[in-house]
């Protein structure tokens, strides 16, 4: 039985094919189409992951989208019946579309479908939004039994839920309603301090090891109430999303002290005390609510999915503080894994299908590896059709090669397996580098990514070696969690390093990888096993045996703004457009000397836009 | 020797525009075509539509509009022949106009659903005690919700709906159903006052002769009609004289609501007003025609009795005495035949419940004895109307006018040959004129009855000439007006001498047969 999720419409579609309960093929929009957080329907990634699963034309038996449109087409006007008569822009703006095109999925979807041959799906389903978010956390979860907590900006009325998930049935208990979002809430302070909503969220993040928290009181007595149980209640006279185009207002901006930040203007200690700040009381709701969680489920693992579960510093916090035996976070938590999740829920939840927990390895993500992949003759098609210089290397070679190089301070670009599926790259469409480098943080964050100079970049480590780097969190292989950097591999950083400049201070050294630990001795781990990831696993191994560092940067093949590279062409664009001294496609290495001249004929920065 | 290494052939420049693809994603790069492809219509949809638009205008009467729309659509149909890239162009920008135009309409629409129905929901919900944002729950123990039980949520899991757990707690139906009847109040004044006028309604006054009248000096518009009243209480469309004017020929058209001609009509709609038109357009050379309708509401011949006898006939040369047979036993104290509004109401509400109070008041206190009843004070009533019509008569003689023709206004029984029918089967209405015309048989009245009129025509066409679709037996639509008034000129063209005389038309033979105009279908 042949079931195709499909998320789309807000941000982040994606499509995900499950046969027989299992994870054949998921994408995301963006990696065909090219548009970050491309928001349509995802005619890419459906059209490749139906052919990908080898579906039969008249084989696809069920198709699911993530949501109920409808339920937010009544919450969307419900919302404007308690604002009106304010938000008549938002309301002219908003419903035509509604009426136009997202309150006609189904039939877009099946015109799609159609269009390429294949004949109208026996069903069609629309589990609720935080139902798919939670089946994308507990179905392909290495666990039998685990409390489930999504959280996001929202979904129909929903914003959090608490649930649990038993054998191949979840049941999902309490909620948190719109608008009383810990999502909209950290949105809203992505929006003032400059950031884009829905892209900004992790930059914030990244920016609050440099700030103090000096403004959680003012969060906590004047924007919001926070109850023991992990639940929030928003002053909704400080924010504008319910009746306008912006998540704050006028009045917001007189608690903090003025207008938000421009976008890329000057960041100063302003944002990232703010940022800081609403960092602490993310962390306090998210640790409450588990709590809360243990304490209404009785179960001893936790899954988690939803936006909110992408906040990689609160579930570091959320493992550490052993509430949960250990916690289990979907890859693609945003709206892309809702494809997955609704594809699972169907299966499992809908139909009854049992689970195969035999078949966990050690999850059912495959590494999060479900996307496209290439071969060998491909790529050879590829760089020969275009008189490009390359390589073939067998993997011992290359991954000497690789080491070699890597520990000389080249950057790699790496193209290897199938694409992942999720925001982050885990290894296979990654850029890697010397993480004992002191240099490699900036050179990266300037001439590789073209991004932020104050964003940091994250480790792989063998998972055998975990325990040297880093003090608590010895499995995440997904680079959602965070811990801090073992003390004794850390320098000692001095008192009044925060008054420095933040480039000044992001470049000091603070541990013998300075690459990859943060202003607060952080770091977003990524460990690496074989059973999800063989080949980049021999990577590091190779890199371990020639420096004695089982370590390397690792951080998504892309620049700014563009969605992470898919195919071998995306990826020669990137490594030609950038930094990167040396590309991988496969087997194939080719260096930056070899190459061809390279012209751009238009300014391909602008190309992508901000994000 | 000098062995010199050739230096390998330079690469070729590579670029974003000239890098070529490799062998995948066929399939993707063809359902993104689909995307980036520009639809246009099939060719033949645009004329076929543009026309059929254009069509349909024509035939609704929006001639220019029809011509103007169907030249665009003829050109454009042109021009895709004649220089396609054009056509093109043009197409485009009729697209983006029509485009503009589309969002101009959803705004017109939008907008005040908006602003209408927004405002109101937020009040209704307030009322009714519900807060579906949790604004109101700052004090809440938990701000968790329970949702809905999941068994019935996974059934659900094919609808585009979710299923929504009751919320605990009462509402304020009292308080819904008060906002919800202000609301109604206001939408119902709106309705009552824009389109039906009632805000403005006909005002009457007592008449110690005629019982009741027109208050003079009125000029009431409704929703469809205009109503002007003069200073002697007739719906005319300016001040008279009792004397008439030199070198006129005036008719006095005695009636009741039917003569009236209802408030959905203007003055000239009527059958007196269309009667006077039409006789100084046919006649009308070094000639004038004036037709002064003493016609309102509910009066009987009581009524016009009295009205005659206070006021005289106006020098008046021919009098038409018509009459509904069901008014010809309305005692003069009765007001129940009309609704009484002595003063202007504020509200149209008002008026609508004065009017109501007053049905209930007719039919509690009066029994609502409007129409002849089949016993002892029926008959008597009925007898005194018949009575009063020959009074009628003989005091319009006496008061100076020789011709008064007696005509029985032509009146929707159970078939379509209504008098025909009526006398045939003996009816209520046979019984009234047979009464009627006894009475007038002793002063040699005639009264006339409109026999040929109506007979012979279709459901449809009868519907036409009654007001209310047909539904209403003894008033007219406009097309019934125009009909009653070419009728009229037939009768005055062959019962009166004085008219024949002054408009200069020959003397009919001797048989009495008035020529009635049959009604074009």
């Amino acid at each position: 039985m042949n079931i195709l999720g499909v998320s789309a419409l807000y941000h982040d579609s994606a499509a995900a094919l499950i046969s027989n309960g299992e994870i054949v093929a998921a994408a995301q929009e963006e990696r065909f189409s090219r548009k970050k957080h491309d928001e349509r329907l995802p005619l890419g990634a459906m059209t490749w992951c139906l052919e990908e699963g080898g579906v039969p034309k008249d084989g696809l038996d069920a198709v699911v989208f993530f949501d109920k449109p409808l339920t937010k087409l009544t919450r969307m006007l419900e919302t404007y019946g308690q604002v009106a008569p304010r938000g008549l822009k938002s309301f002219m703006a908003g419903v035509p579309i509604w009426l136009k095109d997202k309150g006609w999925v189904g039939m877009q979807i099946e015109k799609h479908l159609r269009r390429i041959g294949y004949q109208k799906p026996a069903k069609f389903y629309f589990p609720e939004h935080h139902q798919s978010h939670a089946a994308s956390a507990f179905f392909p979860s290495p666990f039998e039994e685990a409390a489930i907590i999504t959280a996001d900006g929202v979904g129909e009325w929903a914003s959090t839920s608490i649930g649990k998930g038993e054998g191949n049935r979840m049941e999902l208990t309490v909620e948190g309603r719109f608008p009383h979002s810990i999502g909209l809430l950290y949105s809203a302070f992505t929006y003032y301090t400059g950031f884009k909503v829905n892209s900004g969220e992790y930059k914030l993040m990244g920016l609050a090891p440099y700030g103090e928290p000096v403004y959680v009181d003012r969060i906590k007595e004047k924007l919001m109430r926070i109850h023991e149980d992990g639940s929030v209640w928003l002053d909704m006279s400080y924010f504008g999303f319910l009746d306008g185009f912006r998540m704050t207002n006028e009045k917001f901006d007189a608690l903090f002290g003025g207008p938000r930040r421009k976008g890329e203007s000057e960041l100063t200690k302003k944002e990232m005390d703010l940022a800081k700040s609403i960092q602490v009381v993310t962390e306090e709701i998210m640790l409450k609510t588990a709590r809360y969680a243990r304490a209404i489920t009785g179960k001893r693992n936790l899954v988690m999915a939803g936006g909110v579960a992408l906040n990689c510093v609160a579930n570091g916090h959320i493992l550490r503080e052993g509430i949960f035996d250990d916690v289990w976070i979907q890859p693609a938590s945003g709206d892309a894994g809702g494809a997955l999740g609704a594809a699972l829920y169907v299966w499992h939840q809908a139909l009854g299908k049992p689970r195969d927990m035999s078949k966990a390895k050690p999850d059912f993500m495959c590494g999060s590896a479900l996307g496209p992949g290439f071969t060998n003759e491909q790529v050879k098609a590829f760089v020969e059709s275009n008189g490009i210089p390359a390589t073939f290397m067998p993997d011992e070679q290359r991954n000497a090669f690789l080491a070699e190089n890597l520990a000389n301070e080249k950057v790699v670009g790496l193209l290897q397996g199938k694409c992942e599926f999720g925001p982050r790259a885990l290894g296979f469409r990654s850029i890697l580098a010397d993480a004992r480098s002191e240099k490699m943080q900036s050179f990266l964050n300037l001439a590789t990514k073209f991004r932020e100079s104050f964003r940091p970049f994250a480790p792989i480590c063998l998972k055998e070696h975990a325990h040297e780097f880093f003090e608590k969190i010895h499995d995440s292989p997904y680079m959602l969690l965070v811990d801090q950097v073992k003390a004794s591999r850390c320098t000692k950083g001095t008192a009044d390093e925060h008054k420095l400049g933040m480039v000044e201070w992001v470049n000091r050294s603070r541990s013998d990888v300075p690459a990859v630990t943060h202003v607060d001795y952080s770091a977003r781990i990524q460990t690496v096993d074989r059973d999800r990831n063989a080949r980049l696993h021999d990577i590091l191994t190779a890199f371990h045996q020639r420096t004695g560092y089982p370590i390397l940067v690792n951080t998504s093949f892309n620049v700014r703004s563009e969605p992470i590279v898919c195919t071998p062409s995306d990826a020669y664009r990137c490594f030609m457009r950038t930094g990167i001294d040396i590309l991988v496609l496969e087997n194939y290495v080719l260096t930056k000397p070899e190459q061809p001249p390279w012209k751009e004929t238009k300014s391909w920065q602008e190309e992508f836009g901000l994000d | 020797m000098n062995h010199e290494t050739p230096s390998p052939a330079p690469l070729p420049m590579l670029s974003p525009e000239t890098l070529q693809d490799g062998p995948w994603f066929e399939n993707v790069k063809r359902a993104y075509e689909v995307r980036t492809k520009p639809s246009h219509p099939p060719k033949w949809l645009v004329p076929v539509i543009g026309f059929s638009i254009a069509g349909f205008l024509w035939l609704i009467g929006w001639r220019k509009t029809a011509i103007v729309g169907g030249s665009i659509v003829a050109v454009m149909l042109l021009l895709e022949f004649v220089h396609p890239v054009t056509a093109r162009k043009v197409q485009k920008g009729l697209a983006m106009f029509g485009a503009w135009v589309g969002q101009a309409i959803g705004w017109l629409l939008l907008c005040p659903l908006f602003l209408i129905v927004g405002p109101f929901s937020r009040v209704f919900t307030r009322v009714m005690g519900a807060d579906p944002l949790g604004r109101r729950m700052a004090n809440a123990p938990s701000y968790w919700h329970f949702g809905a039980p999941e068994n019935v949520r996974t059934k659900n899991t094919a609808s585009m709906f979710c299923v929504e757990r009751k919320s605990a707690g009462g509402r304020n139906w009292l308080g819904a159903l008060a906002v919800l009847g202000v609301l109604g109040l206001i939408v119902g004044e709106l309705v009552l006052r824009f389109w039906f006028g009632f805000h403005d309604p006909l005002l009457y006054m007592q008449d110690a002769s005629s019982g009741y009248r027109m208050r003079p000096g009125q000029d009431i518009r409704t929703g469809r009609g205009e109503v002007h009243v003069n200073n002697y209480s007739m719906r005319y469309h300016r001040d008279v004289t009792a004397e008439k004017p030199a070198d006129t020929y005036r008719i006095l058209v005695l009636s009741d609501s039917t003569g009236f001609g209802g408030e959905y009509h203007t003055n000239e709609q009527t059958y007196c007003g269309l009667l006077e038109k039409r006789l100084n357009e046919r006649y009308g050379s070094g000639k004038k025609f004036e037709v002064l309708p003493a016609c309102t509401n509910g009066w009987g011949p009581q009524h016009l009795l009295g009205y005659i006898w206070k006021n005289g006939v106006f020098s008046a040369d021919s009098v038409i005495v018509a009459m509904s047979a069901g008014n010809i036993d309305r005692p003069l104290t009765s007001m129940s035949a009309t609704r009484y509004l002595a003063a202007k109401p504020s509200f149209a509400l008002e008026t609508v419940a004065v009017m109501l109070c007053d049905d209930v008041k007719r039919r509690l206190v009066t029994g609502g004895r409007d129409f002849y009843h089949d016993d002892a004070e029926g008959i008597k009533q009925h007898e005194a109307g018949a009575q009063a019509f020959l009074d009628l008569g003989l005091t319009i003689r006496e008061k100076g006018c020789a011709e008064v023709f007696y005509e029985a206004l032509p009146q929707l029984c159970y078939d379509q040959d209504c008098f025909l029918a009526t006398v045939a089967r003996g009816g209520k209405f046979y019984t009234y004129y047979q009464r009627v015309k006894e009475k007038l048989d002793t002063a040699d009245f005639v009264m006339e009855y409109p026999q040929e009129l109506l007979k012979g025509l279709g459901t449809r066409e009868v519907n036409d000439i009654f007001a209310k679709g047909g539904k209403d037996e003894g008033h007219y639509a406009e097309r019934g007006h125009s009909i009653y008034a070419d009728y009229l000129i037939g009768q005055l063209t062959a019962r009166s001498a004085a008219f024949r005389k002054y408009a200069g038309l020959p003397e009919p033979g001797q048989a009495h047969e008035p020529k009635l105009p049959r009604p074009t279908p």
